[in-house]
């Protein structure tokens, strides 16, 4: 699985500079909920990397190396990992950043919404790959978009509306069952990209 | 069973689509040998060269690689021990040869690196040059150089002297000659471009329209095979029985005969593999 993350690293360092550097601008800017934005964005990236893929049909290749399937789906999970936890760390550093400037800590909540977020985006991209595998990337990508403006326009109105501390949420409660739902999510959708990408040999 | 001392062996695999089917078809690529793979396009050769690498389902039929079912869990080893060109897909256009080098580095077990840039530069392909700059003929090479770098006992390769000048193309068949001298390597080849395979093969099969019309020795087809030039008063003289293929001139006709049911009285001259599958579909046609 190295191979296919180093050939996906070197494209998104090549032909995705600008979406990086969006990523970063994105995660420091002064703003309550632009950040939010930052994560979902670098969740995005795997779209990017499946699109110049399947310009050269790199998957009839990758197939015909001694890959399994299970590698070849489950690099582009490890990507979008690594790529949500990046964005989720530079957000949580310039929530941090934006906190000093403002003269004040960061609050925990300024501190562990950047990390729900990031939940969120993993089951945002966890929604999207196994129809990315199954029916192409750009049809998976239309669900994708869907799913994430209403996922953002949704939970940000929540972390916006305090309606979270209304519900006498503890913090790291929250935290735990996000990860824990994140975690299964991911689980099944990975299982489920395997079988879908598995049954597009025709 | 399969015939351990063969390289590929397909026993009546087929495969059906809406509107094309390859139909049983079997063949076995001799361990040490070269086998060319023939069609007009869409006669179902990549398809069978994706059959072959498993990453196309069959209907029927079972085919065996290097030794093992292709849809066993060995056959992921075995993909280790064969180099693979395919015309249409290629590595993403935004890499060079050094990112290919270090992804294949983490792919193959037996990776050469000094290899494929050896390769690379008997090729004259640049490193850093990104392949979306490549002509067709230099993605070819670079193809190529890939896989003949992680010491295949096979190589698969479909139209891969295609877009390549004629210089290099004679030093790539070359190449895959010279890859043969070991008695366990073996190379499938596609290609339209039927010299070339005419001069490396040691077997060729005739793919048309989803059907293996021959998998025969060269060497014998050209022995069987013979172009015999007439008119309408001979062609009584001649048996029926060895006639497979007829070309009608405005003045002469042109048959392909066997020579072994041909009188020796008859001139027949000497027929290419091109001549041989030429008059072998038109015959079909009418």
């Amino acid at each position: 699985m190295t191979g296919l993350l180093l050939k996906d690293g070197y494209t998104m360092l090549r032909q995705a500079k600008f979406f990086l550097v969006m990523v970063v601008i994105l995660a420091f800017l002064p703003s309550d909920f632009v950040y939010g934005y930052a994560i979902f964005y670098a969740a995005l990236l795997t779209t990017t990397t499946l699109t110049y893929d399947q310009r050269v049909k790199w998957d009839n290749l990758a197939n015909m190396f001694p890959y399994t399937a299970g590698q070849i789906v489950g690099s582009k999970y490890l990507a979008g990992y690594l790529y949500v936890t990046i964005a989720v760390i530079l957000s949580i550093c310039g929530r941090y950043a934006n906190a000093l400037l403002d003269g004040r800590p960061a609050t925990s909540m300024e501190l562990a919404t950047p990390l729900i977020i990031g939940c969120a985006a993993t089951v945002m991209s966890a929604i999207y790959l196994p129809f990315a595998f199954w029916i192409g990337e750009e049809k998976g990508r239309l669900i994708f978009v869907l799913f994430t403006v209403v996922s953002i326009i949704g939970l940000m109105s929540i972390i916006e509306t305090d309606a979270l501390s209304m519900l006498n949420i503890n913090l790291m409660l929250l935290l735990l069952a996000a990860l824990g739902l994140t975690i299964a999510i991911n689980f099944i959708s990975f299982l489920a990209a395997i079988f879908l990408y598995k049954r597009r040999k025709v | 069973m399969n015939n351990e001392s063969n390289a590929i062996e397909l026993q009546h695999v087929t495969k059906n689509y809406s509107t094309f089917t390859l139909k049983d078809i079997s063949l076995s690529l001799p361990s040490g040998c070269i086998m060319g793979l023939i069609g007009e396009n869409g006669a179902g050769k990549s398809t069978t060269i994706q059959l072959i690498m498993n990453t196309l389902k069959r209907e029927a039929g079972d085919i065996f690689v290097l030794g093992k079912n292709n849809q066993s869990k060995e056959f992921r080893q075995v993909k280790e021990d064969i180099g693979i060109v395919l015309d249409e897909a290629n590595f993403p256009e935004v890499l060079n040869l050094k990112n290919v080098n270090h992804m294949m580095k983490h792919t193959y077990k037996n990776w050469q690196e000094d290899l494929f840039f050896q390769y690379a530069r008997q090729f004259e392909l640049e490193e850093k040059k990104l392949f979306k700059e490549y002509s067709r003929g230099m993605k070819m090479k670079l193809a190529i150089a890939t896989a003949l770098s992680h010491q295949p006992k096979l190589l698969i390769l479909d139209e891969a002297t295609s877009g390549l000048d004629p210089i290099i193309r004679d030093e790539v068949l070359e190449l895959f000659n010279d890859f043969t001298r070991e008695e366990d390597h073996s190379v499938l080849i596609s290609s339209h471009i039927i010299s070339d395979l005419e001069k490396i093969c040691d077997y060729i099969a005739f793919l048309h329209q989803g059907e293996l019309l021959f998998c025969e020795e060269k060497d014998r087809l050209l022995e069987e095979y013979g172009i015999l030039h007439t008119n309408d008063k001979s062609i009584a003289d001649i048996p029926a029985e060895a006639v497979s293929g007829k070309r009608e001139g405005k003045y002469s006709t042109e048959l392909l005969v066997k020579r072994a049911l041909i009188s020796p009285a008859f001139d027949v001259e000497p027929a290419s593999i091109e001549d041989i599958i030429l008059f072998l579909v038109k015959n079909r046609r009418y």
